[in-house]
């Protein structure tokens, strides 16, 4: 045989065809590489240069495929990948290198699913993804502003001369593409204008954005809706906004309220309103309910309504309900925590955990690569992957939660990689010690580069980890490590995640952060004024500096906020300081407010101390619970003092206190000074009977909108007051006024 | 069985353009000892290949022991032992793996031959192929085809490099081999002394043509060098003789070259060309046949490319 | 019979395979992370394996084609003979690795200096799958290009046109190059892999298995054998 004989030929071209035919495959055929689907946009785009590359292509292919002549069967790939390489630009032709804008919203809300608009268009919802090319096709410029935009509805301090642009808007104007075609981007106008200028400048936009959710507006100010931009030939204008629900407060609030009146036991119809605007309400719910016991049964109620999880659900049940959370975390593209499915698949899997393994095992099979990020704040944290990795997020949860043993030694081997770290970590076994160990020390002895973020890594494992075996270890680690501003974030990833859990040892965290954390001593005390334990009074007065006025308010302000049992001496003794001559009296109003929010033993003891003494500090305690503009049912110790009251001025003073106690012992002696002899006392007494009442009624009326709102009867956009609005007036915008109101 | 060992009709091979066998009509007889011999370039390897199997026929047919070498070609390795000009065993292998190598794969192999010519070639003990001179390795190639007992023997220039002796010890084997019962050996070599002491036939080809093929003897009877005292022309003897070579070597001398001399056909010539008789007759080996068939043949082109 | 064409074509690789297999075997035994399937190592030394065993086992070096193919072995054997051979041997080297991994031996050897051991035992079986599929692919190319290059008689091709055959070889194995950038930076972008590129893969290797070795078949029964 000689390499004329054309059987031969064809058989060994045949052979060569399918050696080669990966090539064909890949190029042709997958799409984000796809050789026609480039071919087919650039033609599509009027490229002149797309055409003699599309019969290049086509001759080859063809010469290749049909005559598989010997030169056919190399000439059709060598054509392909030519195409190819010119395309995705290793060969530079200045047509390609035109840069292409495109607009992300909104990747970071927990909230997804927001409908964004540009000039009363829907364009998506977020993760709204679009071109510029798709995006001047769809809006139409408006060459005037709109009629009429409103503002939010708490009326900025007229007195602010910044006011304006530090509000909030329900319809924002912003030409975001403009915007970014300059370097630096041409973002700073809204920033530095002042309210004479801000309006004249927003008058100049022919784009008005604005958001819904379920129906409901969405508010967010000029400055957060700015972006950064990536590089390269496609420009990502990537712009998170954030937008905050005002009805949804208020929302809130009622269905709270409905939820009470019904001793917290939720009806089927208060769990459907509920799920219906879930995307606005669940996350605000989840914060009041972690500090709200009483609130606990609803939210777990409304896991259960949400995924029909009976009260002893079967192994076909979890099945169904951890299928129905990953196709919904695959539809997102992102998974939240806490959100309804990370609360069901973690109830499901304490259920049965079979399903969650299996499930695990198999999304382990999906096909690696793509992109991941993390967005989080003190509550939440999303977390994305692209395609089907997303579906790993929820189940890496439950693994993380639930630590079923069938998959240790599966995840150990994934671990190799730095993989499943976390999980592993949370194992209570003595290899898991002995991994997670490892692996610290591995990061601690790489050099170079790759240590930085490495490094950062690393700390973000010890956050994740909970586990007593590895406490320490976790410990020495962060405290070893972190050097520098760069590991700043780490160590405090890892000290918040501690607080978070509340962990039973924690004056031993004190003991740590105190002696052993790396972080400055007002960090120090920020951490540690959140422990509640026998050593952080006596911490405490280590770290703050007796000289440091500010770092002292600052400290009483937070416990004003967030009160702290332990740190009751300090309260006292900051009162004592600030109530003598060198205090002068100053910030007393947020001490006082503090003394209250903190009710201990030893604070009543104090209260009671000032009280017995009469005279000017009785008065200025008084004077400054008057002053009090919230409720506190805890001073309901004080009503029998209250009682006691002889002074006329002390009496009446103690009158207007008891409707901000609040409490049935302080309404019973409101009524007994209503018949007092005293006029002045009996009416200050029936003044604050008739604050009870019109509460009462006003109460009565927020169960008469929950039901209202439960039944659909009004939205809860109908919930907001109408805020401040302003017309265009040809020229200007001007405050809305009963003339001007269309 | 057919009758005869080899047959080839009309077989013609080319490489690209080129013809290195030309239409070529043979027929070795089983039994027979053939000399196989042309210039270089003549075609010779190629045939040898194409009876192997090793080279296809561009068209003809060939069968070795009656079979297509192509089509029963493991049957037919059995029956032929095969020594082409640039053999080569795997450097490894010893002589006396080598041996063992092919008691194993041949059922007629002859243990007690192969031990006797291993310690007449003197090849016992001389370590691995790659290490042999030229001589030995071709020594050791020769006892591989003849112990095999094979019924054809294949032999394309199988003496190259070996001494006198060796070439002695191989010629006195190859007779052995040839007086077996219905063995054919076919060999092809540029050393026509030797190979006219051992094969009975004998087959000429040139450019890839045959010029001639029959029994030595027959050939070696009808070539004869004639030597006339006086001017013949070429045209007279033409007419009674196949004349190859035809010159005068002196003035009123002739000497003639002819390939079908017999007794009849001189006494017929001299009668009627009485001037020319008793020429002196010479006979001629094969060596100088082989030449004049040669010279003549390209002669013959010489003259077609005048024309 | 069939063994000596064995050991005839087992000692041309016996010395390098025993090599390659130690080689290897050290490599796996002492790594010091888990074996893996994405292993760079491993893929190049089973695709190494496949191009050294095709190589040797097929080509007859030094003028003993005609040795070769003078012992009384038809066509079909000789070739059936030498790719069982190859492949026999790749089986064993998996065989051998299969031993070595499931043993326990790399437990013992890791248990005091990696901490993955023994949970991860079972799991480093996960490098049989490419050593097996990357030898089996290599050996099936390097042996259908080694008999194509036979079939078509390249080694009596005019000089220019071996150079312009270089020239192509040379410009497509740039442009395989060039489209697993193209690959990697689509990945790295977000791009996945289709959902079955597993089995995609194994079809492919499989069908390019059958026809290289089916079409080898065909040039060893045509090939001309060398004087």
């Amino acid at each position: 045989m000689n390499r004329d004989n054309p059987t031969s030929r064809k058989l060994l071209n045949v052979t060569l065809f399918v050696l080669l035919s990966p090539l064909y495959a890949v190029f042709l055929l997958k799409s984000e590489l796809s050789v026609l689907r480039m071919l087919g946009r650039l033609i599509s785009e009027g490229r002149a240069f797309a055409f003699p590359l599309l019969y290049l292509l086509l001759f080859g292919y063809i010469a290749s495929m049909v005559w598989l002549l010997w030169r056919g069967s190399t000439l059709g790939p060598v054509v392909i990948l030519f195409v190819t390489m010119l395309l995705h630009s290793f060969i530079n032709i200045s047509d390609i290198r035109e840069k292409r804008y495109e607009l992300q919203i909104g990747a970071g809300q927990p909230m997804l699913g927001i409908d964004v608009y540009c000039n009363g268009v829907n364009l998506g919802q977020t993760p709204l993804r679009i071109s510029e090319a798709e995006f001047r096709k769809k809006v139409t410029p408006w060459q005037t502003p709109p009629k009429q935009f409103r503002l939010s509805i708490e009326e900025p301090s007229p007195d602010d001369i910044d006011r304006f642009s530090k509000a909030k808007y329900f319809y924002v104007p912003q030409d975001i593409f403009e915007m970014h075609k300059t370097w630096p981007p041409n973002r700073h106008r809204y920033f530095k204008s002042r309210n004479k200028d801000i309006f004249e400048e927003m008058s100049g936009s022919q784009y008005w954005w604005h958001f819904e959710k379920d129906g409901c507006l969405g508010l967010t100010s000029l400055h957060n809706f700015g972006g950064g931009a990536g590089g390269g030939r496609t420009i990502t204008i990537d712009v998170n906004p954030n937008i905050e629900f005002p009805s949804a407060i208020r929302h809130l609030g009622l269905l709270v309220h409905h939820l009470a009146n019904s001793d917290y036991q939720p009806s089927p119809q208060w769990l459907e309103h509920f799920l219906k605007y879930k995307g606005l309400l669940f996350m605000e719910f989840y914060k009041r309910a972690k500090s709200n016991e009483k609130l606990q049964p609803a939210l777990r109620a409304l896991v259960r309504s949400e995924f029909g999880i009976p009260e002893e659900p079967s192994e076909r049940d979890c099945a169904r309900v951890v299928d129905e959370i990953l196709d919904r975390v695959e539809k997102a593209g992102c998974f939240t925590v806490p959100s309804l499915e990370s609360l069901a698949i973690e109830l499901v899997g304490q259920a049965h955990y079979r399903p969650i393994v299996d499930r695990f095992l198999e999304s382990l099979r999906a096909p690696g690569g793509g992109s991941s990020g993390t967005r989080s704040s003190d509550i939440w944290t999303t977390y994305r992957r692209s395609g089907k990795r997303v579906r790993q997020l929820p189940l890496e949860q439950a693994v993380r939660k639930l630590c079923p043993d069938e998959l240790y030694n599966r995840l150990v081997y994934m671990s190799r990689n730095g993989d499943y770290l976390d999980i592993i970590g949370n194992y209570q076994r003595e290899e898991s010690v002995q991994l997670i160990t490892y692996h610290l020390r591995q990061v601690e002895r790489q050099g170079g580069r790759f240590r930085r973020s490495s490094m950062m890594q690393a700390m973000r494992l010890c956050a994740k980890i909970h586990n007593p075996e590895l406490e320490e270890i976790l410990r020495n680690f962060i405290r070893n490590n972190a050097v520098g501003r760069d590991n700043e974030f780490g160590v405090r990833k890892f000290i918040q995640s501690r607080i978070n859990t509340a962990d039973p040892n924690s004056s031993d965290m004190a003991n740590w952060i105190f002696h052993w954390a790396p972080l400055t001593d007002r960090d120090k005390l920020e951490y540690i004024s959140k422990l509640n334990t026998s050593r952080t009074h006596h911490y405490l007065s280590m770290l703050l500096p007796r000289d440091n006025r500010s770092l002292r308010e600052d400290m009483i302000f937070q416990l004003s906020r967030n009160p702290n049992p332990s740190l009751d001496q300090f309260i006292i003794d900051s009162y004592k300081w600030y109530n003598s001559p060198q205090g002068a009296g100053h910030y007393l109003a947020n001490l006082t407010d503090t003394l209250v929010n903190t009710d201990t033993p030893a604070i009543r003891r104090f209260i009671t101390d000032l009280w017995n003494k009469a005279g000017k500090d009785r008065k200025t305690l008084l004077r400054r619970l008057q002053r009090r503009q919230w409720r506190a049912p805890n001073m309901n110790w004080l009503t029998p003092l209250f009682a006691e009251l002889t002074g006329k001025d002390e009496r009446l003073m103690a009158a207007k206190i008891l409707s901000k106690i609040d409490t049935d012992d302080a309404w019973q002696l409101a009524e007994k000074w209503a018949k007092e002899t005293d006029p002045d006392i009996a009416a200050t007494a029936r003044q604050q009977l008739d604050i009870r009442r019109n509460r009462l009624e006003e109460e009565q009326q927020f169960i008469r909108q929950a039901n209202d709102l439960i039944a659909g009867k009004i939205k809860p956009d109908e919930l907001l007051p109408s805020g401040p609005a302003y017309v265009w007036n040809e020229q200007e915008y001007v405050p809305q006024t009963q003339d001007n109101k269309k | 069985m057919s009758e005869y060992a080899i047959e080839t009709r009309k077989l013609t091979k080319m490489f690209d353009n080129r013809i290195a066998v030309d239409t070529l009509d043979i027929q070795i007889p089983a039994g027979s000892v053939l000399g196989f011999v042309g210039v270089n370039g003549a075609g010779k390897t190629t045939t040898i290949r194409i009876l192997m199997g090793h080279l296809h026929p561009t068209s003809g047919q060939v069968k070795t022991l009656g079979k297509d070498p192509r089509r029963h070609n493991e049957e037919l390795k059995r029956r032929v032992a095969y020594v082409s000009e640039n053999m080569n065993l795997p450097g490894w292998i010893t002589p006396e793996r080598a041996v063992k190598m092919n008691t194993n794969l041949y059922s007629q192999w002859d243990s007690s031959l192969a031990e006797t010519l291993l310690d007449e070639f003197e090849l016992r003990g001389t370590g691995s192929y790659s290490r042999l001179s030229r001589g030995q390795k071709r020594k050791i190639c020769i006892l591989l085809a003849i112990c095999q007992n094979a019924e054809l023997l294949i032999m394309d220039e199988p003496a190259l490099g070996l001494d006198v002796a060796a070439r002695h010890d191989f010629l006195k084997r190859i007779l052995e081999v040839a007086c077996g019962d219905k063995r054919t050996v076919f060999i092809s070599s540029h050393l026509l002394s030797d190979l006219e002491r051992i094969v009975d036939r004998i087959v000429l080809i040139d450019k890839g043509r045959l010029l001639l093929q029959g029994d030595l003897e027959d050939l070696k009877a009808g070539v004869r060098q004639l030597h006339f005292a006086v001017d013949i022309s070429k045209e007279e003897l033409q007419q009674h003789f196949q004349v190859l070579r035809y010159n005068h070597p002196a003035a009123r001398e002739t000497l003639a070259v002819v390939l079908d001399f017999d007794e009849q056909r001189l006494h017929r010539f001299c009668q009627q060309n009485p001037s020319a008789e008793n020429p002196r007759v010479f006979g001629l080996n094969l060596e100088d046949i082989f030449v004049e068939l040669v010279k003549n043949t390209n002669g013959k082109n010489e003259e077609r490319t005048e024309q | 019979m069939v063994w000596e064409l064995i050991k005839l074509d087992l000692r041309k690789v016996l010395t390098g395979y025993i090599t390659f297999v130690l080689v290897l075997s050290a490599y796996l035994l002492f790594r010091q992370r888990p074996l893996e399937s994405t292993d760079t190592i491993v893929i190049a030394a089973g695709v190494l394996q496949g191009l050294y065993l095709a190589w040797r086992i097929f080509r007859d070096p030094g003028s003993t084609q005609s040795f070769i193919f003078s012992r009384p072995f038809s066509r079909n054997r000789l070739f059936w003979n030498r790719w069982g051979l190859g492949i026999t041997l790749q089986m064993v080297t998996l065989l051998i690795v299969l031993i070595l991994v499931a043993s326990g031996a790399r437990s013992f050897i890791h248990k005091s200096n990696l901490p993955y051991y023994p949970m991860v035992q079972w799991y480093e079986l996960s490098v049989l799958w490419p050593l097996a599929i990357f030898s089996l692919a290599a050996f099936q190319i390097q042996m259908f290009l080694m008999l194509r290059a036979r079939t078509l008689q390249t080694a009596s091709l005019p000089k220019w046109r071996k150079v312009a055959t270089y020239a192509i070889v040379c410009f497509i194995a740039l442009a395989f190059l060039g489209g697993f950038r193209v690959v990697a930076s689509a990945v790295s972008h977000g791009a996945t892999a289709p959902a079955h590129l597993g089995n995609a893969v194994l079809f492919y290797v499989l069908t390019l298995t059958v026809l290289t070795t089916l079409t080898s078949l065909h040039c060893y029964r045509h090939i001309e054998i060398e004087a």
